[in-house]
Parts: structure tokens; C-alpha cells; sequence
């Protein structure tokens, strides 16, 4: 049995993934390209005896002039022997994509080409003639549509034969990119496009553009778009599935599993997996329904043509902090959930910008922080929870302005490259495609990251549950955990709340951060695990501020760090787990030093 | 005069761009010394502008627009 390797290229907002998406099934591979962050997606379809594997490159516009990213793509499409390459090409701008295809075919490797949107160019007067382009490059071209099946059945069979040749053009290709394109505008295209009357007619898209571009509309209609991502993520589909799913895991399946025998017989085991193994996973799965919904919607911005729109509106505000206007998307997720926000990061379009957001998103407090605040903001702040809380919130969008300035001028400070970007025409998105990708993205999350976090999740437990002479224990303060406490707390106590109950509770809220509550019930022994009426005795108000500016900023937690393991590799999953400690303890120490002058 | 200096609806021919990232940039969408380029629009917080090269829009920044020089088209 043997594999065949075809790459598929093309220009961005050629239709690419769609394609992709037809040809192959439910088993796509992601990985990063050699060296970068940005994502080499592939996927294999089986034809008798035969694996094809399609790899869906990266879109870009040309061989020659790439970016560095592009450059290490290219690179490995000029060394490496793919068996056939398809290059897909937008029929409604055949001469700007047909720069790349020259280019190419000259590199003299097995090639067809697939005209997309050839129904749409047809409808505009755009009569493409199929056969004179095969004549003159020497090549396979055929028409697809992406919204049927039309062509897809015939560049199957194509790429079922057994030799592929190589393209044989008639006409003399030119070897710089210059002569290339004037030789497609005068002697490609003309003979190809039958009806050249370059007809100045005004497309549905700039009609829209028109709108969502306009000086006063485009900011309240990207709001209200962006509101509607984030309402459905959080607040009307996400969250109430992640509830019901919580709920099937806490009251079916626990009390389930609770019966179990053997589980029953022994109240370690007991524990392990209630508390430890379901406990902490759990937390995972859960998260699951904000990655769907956060992705669906992601996907049909991006695949509709509006993500490039955002991108233009708010590239002006977000350039400061070197980041691009579609950053927008995962830092705002972040509010919700770090989770799909560090997946998210993916979509952009550098590997410097890539790095960037994924340093800023620990700093965009996330939901699970929420019970901490209204905790310490009942406590220490009543009558002013709301605005204390929406204080914290704005502090930690300060700090990550701050360290995004910091970055741009010490870490990532290489001139930027030209900002140009494509407005492409709008389209309605696939929904088989946006079906997949979006399946793909949870069930590869599902299977990267659980391992990761089982692993934190039995540590934490463990030292919990285990004192000093390895006993298994229920009382957490002779556990080892608090015996951690005990040894890390000095390092604490220039923040003001080095004892060993709140380290115990930092070092809980790596598993999620919910968890530095429930912990603080245990450990400060409260009424009933409730430490509303105590919590006086153990902090001030200073100390307190301290404490929630520390929550506010330290690493979210492990299923974050084994996200950045899965989408960036193990350095970055260091640097997640470490670096907000760092800024957390630089900030409190600043800020509890600073209110000690007027407290 | 520079790409920035020009107003939506104008039909401009490039002269010169003096930047060597940006030309091939450019060139990429097919656009050297001496094609034409029409203003589309521009964005609500001002910049970047949209302009269209051939059949392709896109948008760039005022300060790379500033080194692209154009004239008026007749």
C-alpha cells in the first residue's frame, strides 16, 4: 500500500480549505510547520488500495517575496518530492492568481489546476476557456464549484493515476516575476478569457463594504457582530451546554461511578477519582462547548470574508501593541475562557503576532477567576463589588497593554513588514466545512490535551491527599500540599499574604481557579466550608488587593499550559506555566508597596 | 504626490515606490511602476486606506501608501 503526498496551493481566499475539506474525511493531522507556529493541516482520503494525503498549504500569493513564514513553506514545497501538486485558482480573478501558477509550473513538478468559482465568474461575463489554459500550460486544468460536488469527482480520478506528468507549456515562461505577470495580462489571458469587456460593475461585496466599512456603521456593526461571537459562546449556547454538561458529570455520572465497589470499599481510590481524576478533567470537558461555539462562529467570520474587514477597522488601535486588528478575537475570548482564546491565537497571521497575543491572553481575566473576586469584593469592598471587580478587569487589560508595549520594544522589535491585506469578495461559508473544522479543533483538543491535565490533576491531588510519611489523608493541612504552603510561603510575604493557607490556594488554582475558593474553605476551616465570615481575620485590605491582583495575573491554569503544549510546543507551555507568575508577583509586590504609603 | 494623497473614486498610475519590502509586496498582487490603482475607501478610524489594484482590494497603511508616488490618471 502506498501513500500518495499531494500539496495543495493557492493564493488566500481562494475557496483552499473548502477544497480540502471535500476531498478529505474526518482525519485531519495538525502540526506545526518545521521551526515556526503557523499550522500544517493534513488529511488522507482512501481509493482502493491507495492512501492519498493531502496537505493544505498555507495560502499565499507567490513563490518569490514571501514573508519568512511563507519562505519556510516554499521551501518545503521546492524540496520536498510531492507526488502532484493541485493549485487552486479564484476564477473571478484568474490574473492575479495565475502569477503563482506560472511560477509554479515552472518549477516543472506534477501539477493540475483547479479553477474555483467558475459558475460566479461565468455569471459576471468571465468566460474562462478550460481547454486553451491546459493548451498553453501544458497541463490538467478543471472547473469545481465549492459548494457542490461538481469537479470534485473529477480531480479524484485524476489523482488516482499512476505517473503523473509533468507540465509541458507552450508558451515560454518568463523568469521574473515582473515578465510573468506581463506576459499572462498580454498573452495569457486574452486567449483564455474569450469576452475581455472589463466591465466596471459594482459587486455585491463592495456594495457591503460600503456598510461595514462605512465611517459611523462599521464600528457599531463590528461590535454588535463580535457581541453576538462572545453572547453565544458565553452567555446563550456555551455556557448553558457546559452547565448541563457539568451537571451530567456531577449528578449522574459521580454518584454513577460512586457505586462502583471498588471504589466504594476504599476511600482513597474514592477520592482519586471523584475528586482528582473527574474532578479536574471534568473541568476540561466542560470547557468543550465554549470551544465549539467559539469556533463555529470563528469559522464563519473568516470563511464569510468579515474577518479581514476587522482586521482593516481595527488595525489602527491594535498596531501600538504590534498585534493586528483580527487579535481582537482571542484576546476578547479570553474573558471567557484562556482555553479557546490560546487556540485561537492560531488563526493569526504571524509568528511574531502568534507569540505576542498568546503572551498578553493570561492578563484577560477569565470566568473561572470570578468566584475569587466576588468572594474578596463581598469581604473587603461592600456596597462596591461590581465596580471592584470591573476594577480588576480593567488593571489586568492595563498590565497586558503594558507588557505588549514592553514586548514590542525589547522582545519582538524587527521592523514590521508592509501591511497589506486582501479585502476578499464576501461568501456564504460551507457549512460542511465549518462543521469540520470546527469538530477537528475539539476532538484534537480533547485528545492533546487531556493527558496533560490528567497528569496535573493527579499531582495536585496527590499532594493534597498525602502527608509527609506518604499517608493517605482527608485532612488538607497535614497534607503535603500545605507542607509546600509552609516552604513557599516567605516567598510571599513581601506581597503581604505569605501564609501557608494562601500559597495552598495559589498552588490549587494551577488545576482551575475555582478551585483557590473551595481550597480556602478547607484550609482557613470556615462554617461549613464558608469563609465569607472569617476572611477578615486572615487578610487586610491591603493584603487583599495584593492577593486579587496576584489571582488576577498568575498563570490561568494547567488545561491552558497543556492547550499552549498542544498549539505551540513544550518552550511555550514553559513559558505560559511561568512567566505570569513572574509579572503576578512583580505587580502585587508594586502594588502592595505602593497602597502601603497611604494604608 | 503619494498614494495617501489622493481622494476615494481616483484612478492613479504609480511612478515610483520607494520601499524594496513593499514593492514586491506589491508586486505579488501584480502591481509595479506604471500599473493603475483606484482609491476605494477609506477606514473608519482613518487609516489603513483601500484601494484596489486590478480586480483585488486591499487595504494598506498610510505610512507605506506615503511611499508609493502616483500621478492622476488622464
Amino acid at each position: 500500500m502506498s501513500v500518495k503526498q499531494i500539496a495543495l496551493i493557492g493564493n488566500p481566499n481562494v475557496g483552499k480549505t473548502t477544497l480540502f475539506n471535500q476531498l478529505t474525511g474526518l482525519n485531519q493531522r495538525v502540526a506545526n510547520w518545521p521551526g515556526i507556529t503557523l499550522d500544517r493541516v493534513s488529511g488522507t482520503y482512501k481509493t482502493g488500495n491507495e492512501t492519498l494525503e493531502i496537505i493544505d498549504f498555507p495560502g499565499f500569493y507567490s513563490l518569490e517575496y514571501g514573508e519568512i513564514e511563507e519562505q519556510v513553506v516554499i521551501n518545503d514545497l521546492k524540496e520536498n518530492e510531492y507526488d502532484c501538486i493541485i493549485n487552486i485558482v479564484d476564477g473571478t480573478q484568474l490574473e492575479r492568481n495565475l502569477i503563482l501558477t506560472s511560477q509554479l509550473i515552472k518549477l516543472g513538478k506534477p501539477i493540475v489546476i483547479a479553477v474555483n468559482f467558475h459558475d460566479l465568474a461565468k455569471s459576471r461575463k468571465i468566460d474562462i476557456d478550460i481547454l486553451a489554459l491546459e493548451r498553453l500550460y501544458g497541463i490538467k486544468v478543471m472547473a469545481i464549484n465549492p459548494r457542490n460536488q461538481s469537479g470534485i469527482t473529477d480531480l479524484r480520478s485524476f489523482l488516482n493515476q499512476e505517473n503523473f506528468q509533468s507540465p509541458n507549456p507552450v508558451v515560454k515562461i518568463k523568469d521574473e516575476t515582473k515578465g510573468i505577470i506581463e506576459q499572462i495580462h498580454s498573452e495569457i489571458i486574452p486567449a483564455v478569457i474569450n469576452n475581455q469587456c472589463a466591465v466596471d460593475f459594482e459587486t455585491t461585496t463592495n456594495k457591503i463594504d460600503k456598510i461595514v466599512l462605512n465611517r459611523w456603521l462599521a464600528l457599531p456593526i463590528m461590535f454588535l457582530i463580535l457581541y453576538g461571537l462572545f453572547a453565544l459562546t458565553f452567555q446563550y449556547v456555551g455556557t448553558p451546554l457546559q452547565d448541563m454538561l457539568d451537571t451530567l458529570i456531577n449528578e449522574q455520572f459521580v454518584p454513577w461511578i460512586s457505586t462502583a465497589p471498588i471504589l466504594a470499599d476504599n476511600s482513597m481510590l474514592m477520592s482519586l477519582v471523584v475528586d482528582g481524576i473527574v474532578g479536574g478533567v471534568g473541568t476540561v470537558i466542560v470547557a468543550l462547548p465554549l470551544i465549539l461555539i467559539l469556533f463555529m462562529g470563528m469559522t464563519i467570520i473568516e470563511d464569510s470574508g468579515y474577518m479581514a474587514r476587522i482586521s482593516v477597522i481595527l488595525d489602527r488601535a491594535l498596531r501600538h501593541i504590534g498585534l493586528s486588528g483580527r487579535a481582537i478575537i482571542p484576546l476578547i475570548s479570553g474573558f471567557g475562557c484562556t482555553v479557546p482564546a490560546v487556540m485561537a491565537t492560531k488563526g493569526l497571521q504571524s509568528d511574531r503576532e502568534r507569540k505576542m497575543a498568546l503572551m498578553l491572553l493570561p492578563f484577560m481575566s477569565c470566568t473561572a477567576r470570578v468566584p475569587i473576586y466576588s468572594l474578596f469584593a463581598i469581604v473587603f469592598f461592600p456596597g462596591y463589588e461590581i465596580a471592584s471587580v470591573f476594577a480588576l478587569y480593567l488593571f489586568g487589560v492595563f498590565i497586558a497593554i503594558i507588557i505588549g508595549l514592553l514586548l514590542k520594544t525589547f522582545v519582538y522589535r524587527e521592523t514590521p513588514s508592509p501591511f497589506i491585506l486582501e479585502l476578499p469578495e464576501y461568501h456564504f461559508p460551507s457549512f460542511k466545512s465549518i462543521f469540520k473544522h470546527t469538530l477537528e479543533k475539539a476532538l484534537g483538543f480533547l485528545k492533546k490535551a487531556t493527558t496533560v491535565i490528567l497528569a496535573g490533576v493527579i499531582l495536585i491531588w496527590a499532594l493534597s491527599h498525602y502527608t509527609k510519611g506518604l499517608q493517605y489523608t482527608e485532612a488538607m493541612n497535614e497534607s503535603l500540599l500545605a507542607d509546600l504552603g509552609n516552604i513557599l510561603a516567605p516567598v510571599f510575604a513581601p506581597l503581604g499574604f505569605g501564609t501557608w493557607q494562601n500559597v495552598t490556594g495559589i498552588i490549587s488554582g494551577f488545576l482551575a481557579k475555582e478551585t483557590v475558593v473551595s481550597t480556602f474553605g478547607v484550609v482557613y476551616n470556615g462554617p461549613e466550608g464558608d469563609v465569607t465570615s472569617i476572611l477578615n481575620n486572615f487578610f487586610t485590605t491591603r493584603s487583599a488587593i495584593s492577593f486579587l491582583v496576584f489571582t488576577l495575573l498568575y498563570t490561568p491554569c494547567v488545561a491552558v499550559v497543556s492547550t499552549t503544549l498542544k498549539e505551540y510546543g513544550r518552550k511555550w507551555a514553559f513559558i505560559i506555566a511561568l512567566y505570569p507568575v513572574a509579572v503576578a508577583w512583580i505587580v502585587s509586590f508594586i502594588v502592595y508597596n505602593l497602597l502601603g504609603l497611604f494604608m | 504626490m503619494n498614494l495617501s494623497d489622493f481622494k476615494a473614486g481616483d484612478t492613479l498610475t504609480i511612478t515610483s515606490i520607494c520601499d524594496e519590502r513593499l514593492k514586491n509586496r506589491l508586486l505579488n498582487f501584480g502591481c509595479y511602476v506604471d500599473s493603475s490603482v483606484v482609491i476605494k475607501q477609506s477606514t473608519p478610524l482613518g487609516d489603513p486606506m483601500i484601494i484596489a489594484i486590478r480586480d483585488t482590494e486591499i487595504a494598506i497603511r498610510k505610512i507605506d501608501a506615503q511611499k508609493v508616488e502616483c500621478e492622476l490618471c488622464q
